[in-house]
Order: C-alpha cells, then sequence, then structure tokens
C-alpha cells in the first residue's frame, strides 16, 4: 500500500473513532533479534607510544571473556593525542600477491577519532577517498577486513593532502582455515598456532561474528611485496597477514612459522604484530607495530617459533625480524 | 548508500493538501494524537539529501509511518518509563538536518528505545520536551556504522557515560547505518550493537539504513547531532569522535536550570 494512502486511511479511522483514547497505525516491527553474546576486547587504554614502534605484552588478568570460561587478558594499551591533521584525496589501486587487480577490497581513511565512509575498490583495484574537510587524528589509509583480506593500516603523513597508493599489494587470506579452540593447534598459510588446553579464545564477535568468519586464515607476505602499513624500518623479515583479527588469545599462544627468510638455526628473533584497529588500541598503537614476544630459530633451521612463556597474544598482522 | 534526488516542489504541494485533510479529520474527532509538522504526512521514499528547505524525511526499510512508540513501556522520558506528555505542539517546518534546523517530527525508526526488551518504533517525536517536564534537558543523535573504530570507541565510552548523563537529561539515540561488511542496518545490527556495549539501559539504538543525518559526499564518523529538546533545533553537528562533547554538557546544564 502507497504509505500516503495508508496515513489516509489512519486519519479516517481516527476521525471516526469517537471519544478513542488514542489512534496508532499499524506497524510491523522488524523482525526480532536474538542476543549474540559480548565479548572480550576488554582494558584500559593505558600510556604508551602513538603511531611509534614501541615495546608491549599482555597486562595478565582483566577485561571480559567469553561466557566466563577460561582465563583472561588485556592488552596493555597504547594511547596519544595528536594533533588533528588535514586530509585531501587518497587515490589507491591495489593488486593481490599474484599481481592482479585486488577487487572489492574495503578501503577507508580512518583516524583514532572519525573514519571516512568506506569504499571497495573496483575491479580494476581502484578507489578514490576523499577526506577534504574532515580533518582527523592519526590519519591512516585503511584497508582489508581481517577475514577475506589482511587488514593493514598505513599512516599519512601530517602536511600531506593527497596521497596515491599505486600496485600496493593486498594480501588475500584463504577461503576458510581451521577452528581456534583451546588445546587447538591449528595451521593456516604456514604459520601453526597451538592454544593450550586451558587457554581462552576471545573473538570481536562484532565483526567476526560467524563461526566461519572465525576461523583462522593466514598467508605469508613474499619479501619485496609488503603492503601499505608493514613499516620497512622494522626490518620485518618474515610478514603474514592474519586473521580474525583482534582475536584475543590467553595467554598468549605458540607460534610457528617456516624459516623463509633463511635464519641460522638458533638465531633469536622478535615477533610484532600490527594495530590496524583504531577503536581502542589495545594491543598495539593505531597504524604501527609493538614487540610482543620473542622466539628463535628452530635447532634444525627450519621454523621460527616463539618460546615458552612468549607468543602471540592476538590475531593481527604479524612479523618476526631477527633480534 | 544510494538516495534519489528528487524535485520538492510537488511533494511540498501534496503535504500541505493532506495536511488540509488531515486537520479537518483531527478537528471532527479530536480523539487522535498530535500529529506531525505541516509536511509530516509525507511519507515514502524520499530525498534524504535534498536542501534544507525540504519537507521531512522518512526513508524507506526501517523507517515508517505514524506510530506510537511501543515495545515494553521503555521511552526517553522522565525516569525511563514511557514519555510524558506535554501540550506543546511539535515545531512547524521548515526542518532540516544542519546545524540551525529543526529536526522533522516525522523522523522515525525501528529498533529498541531504551530499556527496551523488544524492537518498536522509536520517534524523535518523542524526544520533544518544550517545557523540561520529560526531564530531557539534551538530545545526541549518535551515526554510527559497525566498521567505524571512533564509533566503537564511543559506544564504549557511552556505556560508562550514560548512567551519570541521563541524570543531567541527557538522551541518546545512536543511528546504526552499516554493518562491518558494509551492508545496510536492521534492526538485527541495532540489537548487536547495544547488546555488545551494554548500552540498551540507557541508550535507544535503531537501524538507520538510509543515513537520515548523513549529508553528501564524504562523512566522518561518528556523526553527532546535538539537538535542544526545548524547541528540537540542532545546536551542533560534529564528525568524529575525541571524547567528551562540551557543547552537549553545557546545553544540558542550560535547560536543567529553573
Amino acid at each position: 500500500m502507497d504509505p500516503r494512502t495508508h496515513t489516509l486511511s489512519v486519519l479516517v479511522a481516527c476521525a471516526l473513532t469517537l471519544g478513542a483514547a488514542a489512534c496508532s497505525s499499524s506497524t510491523t516491527p522488524a523482525s526480532t533479534s536474538s542476543s549474540s553474546g559480548t565479548t572480550g576486547a576488554g582494558g584500559a587504554t593505558g600510556g604508551g607510544g602513538g603511531q611509534s614502534t614501541g615495546s608491549g605484552g599482555q597486562a595478565g588478568s582483566g577485561g571480559a571473556g567469553t561466557g566466563g570460561a577460561g582465563p583472561t587478558c588485556a592488552g596493555p594499551g597504547h594511547s596519544s593525542s595528536p594533533a588533528k591533521q588535514d586530509v585531501g584525496k587518497v587515490t589507491v589501486r591495489l593488486v593481490g600477491l599474484d599481481g592482479k587487480p585486488a577487487a572489492d577490497v574495503e578501503v577507508y581513511v580512518c583516524g583514532i577519532d572519525l573514519c571516512t565512509n568506506p569504499k571497495a575498490t573496483d575491479a580494476s583495484g581502484s578507489a578514490i577517498l576523499d577526506a577534504t574537510g574532515l580533518p582527523m587524528k592519526q590519519a591512516a589509509f585503511k584497508f582489508g577486513d581481517g577475514w577475506q583480506w589482511g587488514k593493514f593500516a598505513q599512516p599519512l603523513e601530517p602536511g600531506t593532502l593527497d596521497f596515491t597508493f599505486d600496485g600496493a599489494v593486498a594480501p588475500r587470506l584463504p577461503a576458510d582455515g581451521p577452528v581456534l579452540a583451546p588445546g587447538a593447534v591449528a595451521t593456516s598459510g604456514g604459520a601453526t598456532i597451538t592454544l593450550d588446553a586451558a587457554s581462552s579464545v576471545t573473538f570481536d564477535e562484532l565483526v567476526y561474528d560467524t563461526p566461519e568468519k572465525q576461523q583462522l586464515r593466514a598467508v605469508r607476505v613474499p619479501a619485496g611485496k609488503d603492503p601499505p602499513g608493514v613499516d620497512p624500518s622494522l626490518s620485518l623479515g618474515i610478514v603474514y597477514a592474519a586473521g580474525p583479527i583482534s582475536t584475543v588469545l590467553c595467554p598468549a599462544a605458540k607460534l610457528s612459522v617456516p624459516n623463509d627468510a633463511g635464519w641460522d638455526a638458533g638465531a633469536a628473533v622478535e615477533l610484532f604484530v600490527h594495530g590496524a584497529d583504531g577503536a581502542t588500541e589495545e594491543w598495539a598503537p593505531y597504524a604501527g607495530w609493538v614487540k610482543v614476544g620473542e622466539g628463535a630459530v628452530s635447532a634444525d633451521g627450519k621454523s621460527v617459533e616463539t618460546a615458552a612463556g612468549s607468543g602471540l597474544p592476538v590475531i593481527a598482522t604479524f612479523g618476526f625480524r631477527k633480534k | 548508500m544510494t538516495t534519489k534526488a528528487r524535485g520538492s516542489d510537488a511533494r511540498v504541494a501534496q503535504g500541505h493538501a493532506w495536511v488540509t485533510v488531515g486537520a479537518l479529520l483531527l478537528a471532527a474527532s479530536g480523539a487522535c494524537n498530535a500529529m506531525t509538522g505541516a509536511d509530516g504526512l509525507s511519507l515514502g521514499e524520499q530525498d534524504l539529501r535534498a536542501s534544507d528547505t525540504t519537507g521531512e524525511t522518512a526513508g524507506t526499510g526501517d523507517t515508517t509511518g505514524t506510530g506510537a512508540t511501543g515495545g515494553g513501556g521503555a521511552g526517553p522520558g522522565g525516569g525511563g518509563g514511557g514519555a510524558a506528555s506535554n501540550a506543546c505542539p511539535y515545531p512547524a517546518s521548515p526542518y532540516g538536518k544542519a546545524e540551525g534546523k529543526t529536526v522533522s517530527g516525522a523522523l522515525k525508526w525501528q529498533g529498541y528505545a531504551e530499556g527496551a526488551t523488544e524492537p518498536s518504533t522509536v520517534a524523535i517525536s518523542d524526544y520533544y520536551d518544550c517545557d523540561g517536564s520529560k526531564g530531557i534537558n539534551a538530545i545526541l543523535l549518535d551515526t554510527s556504522a559497525e566498521w567505524c573504530g571512533a564509533c566503537i570507541q564511543e559506544a564504549g565510552d557511552l556505556q560508562k557515560e550514560m548512567p551519570a548523563w541521563k541524570e543531567k537529561g541527557i538522551r541518546v539515540i545512536t543511528l546504526m547505518i552499516e554493518d562491518a561488511s558494509r551492508v545496510k542496518a536492521t534492526v538485527k545490527l541495532a540489537d548487536k550493537w547495544r547488546t555488545k556495549f551494554k548500552i540498551g539501559d540507557t541508550v535507544a539504538v535503531v537501524s538507520d539504513p538510509n543515513g537520515t543525518f548523513l549529508p553528501m559526499g564524504s562523512v566522518g564518523l561518528p556523526l553527532q547531532a546535538i539537538v535542544d529538546p526545548r524547541t528540537m533545533t540542532i545546536t551542533k553537528v560534529l564528525q568524529g569522535y575525541g571524547g567528551p562533547m562540551p557543547e552537549l554538557l553545557a546545553l544540558a546544564a542550560k535547560n536543567a536550570k529553573p
């Protein structure tokens, strides 16, 4: 029924209902929904570096977990008070690891206080983002969703308005992966996460709200194909895009990857994670990197592994470098 | 999010015709709830990004026509137990969504009123408090999306702030426009958002798939419109979230004065 006809019907009904206390049109509420459980992403932000690389680790118990089962962990928090910066247009053309256009990838310009409405790259992998008139703090070019495409955030230098990312690499994540659960040994793209039986796994159910989205997905970024957001000053020799990002592993899980960098057996390494989530900066500074663990190349030289008591505390884009 | 531009003149003329009919019927019955403003009877899909001098925006999808707010007796007025009525007619048009404009009283969304256990129609007109009798001193219309990090940050802060804000007479409606995958919002998303951030008791969270307050072109989310409940005038529009909003607190303090 034309809404205007409907309205007229209502008015007629009201007029004819003498002495009625109230009139109302029939509205059909949308389908009811079941509430989703809250998941842990707790922990308060504390002092720390902003966009720069820093050091940090798990702050011990705290925050909310999933259904109260298992331990809970909170990130150390990273916060800063940068000035607002102006950003103009960000022109992007993304390609996959295979060099082909990366189409339908979500791209944004986001700061820690504001996000422009996102776009999706077209068939050629291209998009133009316009943040003119939207000053923001810690502006970054952000792309990927953390379960179909690796999620990265590249800081945009204050004082420059327009940016171009032509031929930037957007790593595609595997179509599916293993379940992440306490006691599981989950491998994707060569990265293996070993979860203690007494551990907890807490997903960001706001974004990754289905079992499919909660599967582990990881892909190695070959040398020379670092996407925007990988800090070259860190000299990360092994980089992985992974998801679902912001999944908290408590306690930190053992992480093992093939030694594709060819490092010597026994060489000490450091593990870093990338902060592509500007919402809380709980585990890493937004558009930055932070060291979260240490490890070594295995005795046979085939793999790089985190050390006992030191592991991956949160699923994120991660990287190793020689210590 | 796509909208079509439509001519405004024919629609305004139609609106006036409907108003005339409506006024006659009201005079005859004398028993209906107060209707919306002069252009409030034009429903259906409309230009949501037209000039500020056009009629109200109603949108399609989860925005619906006239009706009372229902759903478990929750609402914005008084102590949260349902809207108290006052004798003031809703401010007249023209309406708009920019600073200095009056919010259209026809605006309604599907979602959850404060404290509601079931979804219902949430009407902006329920927040109109011309004389302060409802205890509403400031309104924050917060347009958010699931993909927006700053929106997530704000929602987390609302969880902490709202108890104190409600004491000050501040009422918040969060208007969800899209989910994390940029799919248009639904009532289910509104429920998910309010559950995730535990704000269901203190904040109305609704589905706004058409982005009622979004301007043309690029926009920075969250988009905040601060509205004076005495006049339903938009006193401030803010893009982004940087913590406490002094303008909102100042408005609440001003209206709280006897």
